[in-house]
């Protein structure tokens, strides 16, 4: 356990290192915010209130989405590919730890290190400049960090299946381009979901890629009543037992290709 | 001139053949670029769909917008690639094996490498301008095809120019490729809408300081026919050609610049 722990904060200062990235990603953020501000302000004009949302609210969701993603932004994929490139990874299987709880360590470091290096000033920033809405009460609160919390799962899952199909594939580019769209789009981290056409939006509510973004953000405003709130976390909940399984299970597979193949 | 055409063709064919041999990889690049640009217009199609304009745009013509954007991106990334990577030569010292050989470095400098990737965004950028002119109801005659040649040239041009400035910062800089995201990948953000939806500032600055509504917005309104010029005149939808190649004169001076810099320090 104190290993894990360890790795964590590698991580966590192997972030810290990298500057200029930092405040590349931070800027990235600013950029994102300016445009969803104007760009909601804009479509706004004609109608104040569009399938029961308000220009503030839907000002609150992009911001506060993008808060999250600066949070759960983790390069786990990068890292494997350079381990399979450079032999490394070979290394690593001999080890007595848990490829899995390993780079769930480093992914928390990062998230850790980003959390208070990008996510948390961002959003001040944002909230002194632009009028975002808060959660209605405590509960609304906590159930929105659960929420989070249970979505972060499921990204590492994604992104840690992702990274271990590049042990066949080597190069991880193609697959993670495609999620990020997929996942971009689908999650309902780029438009709200309840403005998408039913066919789509029931397929989006199907997949697991809205508990990263659409849950939370839909408890943050409210849009979820408190008895609800319990069955959505328990269906992230799910979503995220599902995908852990299936990471134990990939892993699995992975790890015996190497070693038959002699890494 | 021609003989350092024939040379590149040459170099990037063996390039794309190198790379064939990761079909696998090829195919699922090209797939998985496409599909997130998909993606992106998806959403933009969906936001269109409930909101039915974006001051004044519809979705052919905001697609239209997007499908100039991507084009003369696709066009240029080959070239442009080469100078994204040029602060790593520079940092590395490899960059001295371009000085030894008796050819102009520029030419050699974009000759070394061949991005297929290059494809998907040509592949996507053309089958969106084609079915965004078709929804926006585009008439094409020999003036505006003439006219869409100029500006794509030109749009080229500008981020042609945009990349070289930020590679020869790397001159004084080292770490440059930094300043390429900044320039090139965060402002393009922007202009995937109408830039005349955010404040006076980021007009101006997306006009005057890192041109990139030169790429797309003023000159798609040519070809649409809108009059949505913000608080720039309609004359703007012309000189996307005399900017690409004014950055481009700039941005090589520049570059003259740097090299000079480079060999009178001694690497």
């Amino acid at each position: 356990m104190r290993a894990y722990l360890e790795f964590a904060k590698k991580a966590f200062q192997k972030a810290m290192a990298y500057r200029v990235e930092v405040f590349l990603s931070f800027l990235w953020g600013i950029v994102e915010v300016l445009i969803y501000v104007c760009l909601w302000s804009t479509l706004f004009r004609t109608q104040s209130v569009v399938k029961g949302l308000t220009l503030n609210e839907v000002i609150t969701y992009s911001v506060i989405g993008v808060t999250i993603r600066q949070f759960t932004s983790m390069d786990i994929v990068a890292l494997v590919e350079e381990k399979i490139r450079t032999g490394e990874i070979a290394t690593d299987l001999m080890k007595p730890i848990d490829l899995g709880a390993y780079f769930f360590s480093c992914a928390v470091g990062q998230s850790w290190f980003a959390l208070f290096a990008r996510a948390l000033p961002l959003f001040s920033i944002v909230f002194l400049t632009v009028k975002i809405a808060l959660p209605a009460n405590g509960l609304f609160f906590l159930s929105f960090l659960l929420s989070v919390l249970l979505g972060y799962i499921v990204i590492f899952c994604i992104n840690f299946i992702i990274a271990m199909v590049t042990f066949w594939t080597t190069e991880s580019f193609g697959l993670n381009t495609l999620m990020g769209g997929i996942i971009a789009f689908l999650s309902g981290r780029v438009v709200p979901l309840w403005f998408f056409p039913e066919t789509l939006e029931r397929i989006a509510l199907a997949l697991p890629f809205r508990t990263v973004f659409f849950s939370p953000l839909s408890i943050y405003l409210g849009k979820v009543s408190p008895n609800e709130i319990v069955g959505v976390l328990i269906q992230q909940a799910l979503w995220a037992a599902v995908l852990l399984i299936a990471t134990r299970l990939i892993q699995t597979v992975a790890v015996r290709k190497v070693v038959i193949q002699g890494g | 001139m021609w003989e350092g055409i024939r040379l590149y063709l040459v170099l990037a064919r063996a390039n794309i053949k190198a790379r064939m041999e990761y079909k696998a990889n090829f195919i699922f690049g090209v797939v998985g670029l496409i599909s997130a640009y998909l993606s992106g217009l998806l959403a933009i199609w969906v936001i269109l769909r409930q909101f039915h304009e974006i001051n004044g745009w519809d979705f052919g013509e905001v697609a239209f917008l997007y499908s100039l954007a991507l084009l003369s991106y696709g066009i240029g990334l080959p070239v442009l690639i080469q100078f994204k990577s040029l602060d790593r030569y520079v940092i590395s010292g490899e960059f001295d094996r371009f000085l030894v050989r008796p050819r102009n470095i520029f030419f050699q400098m974009v000759s070394s490498a061949f991005a297929v990737s290059a494809l998907a965004h040509l592949i996507l950028g053309i089958t969106i301008f084609i079915v965004a002119s078709k929804i926006a109801g585009i008439d094409w005659n020999l003036v505006s095809a003439e006219f869409l040649a100029l500006v794509l040239v030109g749009a080229v041009l500008i981020q042609w120019a945009l990349a070289v400035f930020s590679a020869t910062a790397s001159f004084w800089i080292l770490r440059s490729s930094h300043l390429y995201e900044i320039m090139i990948y965060t402002t393009r953000e922007f202009t995937w809408y109408p830039i005349s939806i955010y404040g006076t500032m980021i007009q101006v600055f997306l006009t005057f300081f890192i041109p990139f509504a030169f790429v797309n917005f003023f000159p798609a309104q040519y070809f649409l026919q809108k009059n949505d010029f913000g608080i720039f005149p309609p004359l703007f939808q012309y000189l996307t050609p005399l900017v690409g190649v004014g950055m481009f004169i700039l941005a090589y001076q520049f570059w003259k610049l740097g090299i000079n810099h480079y060999q009178s320090t001694g690497s």
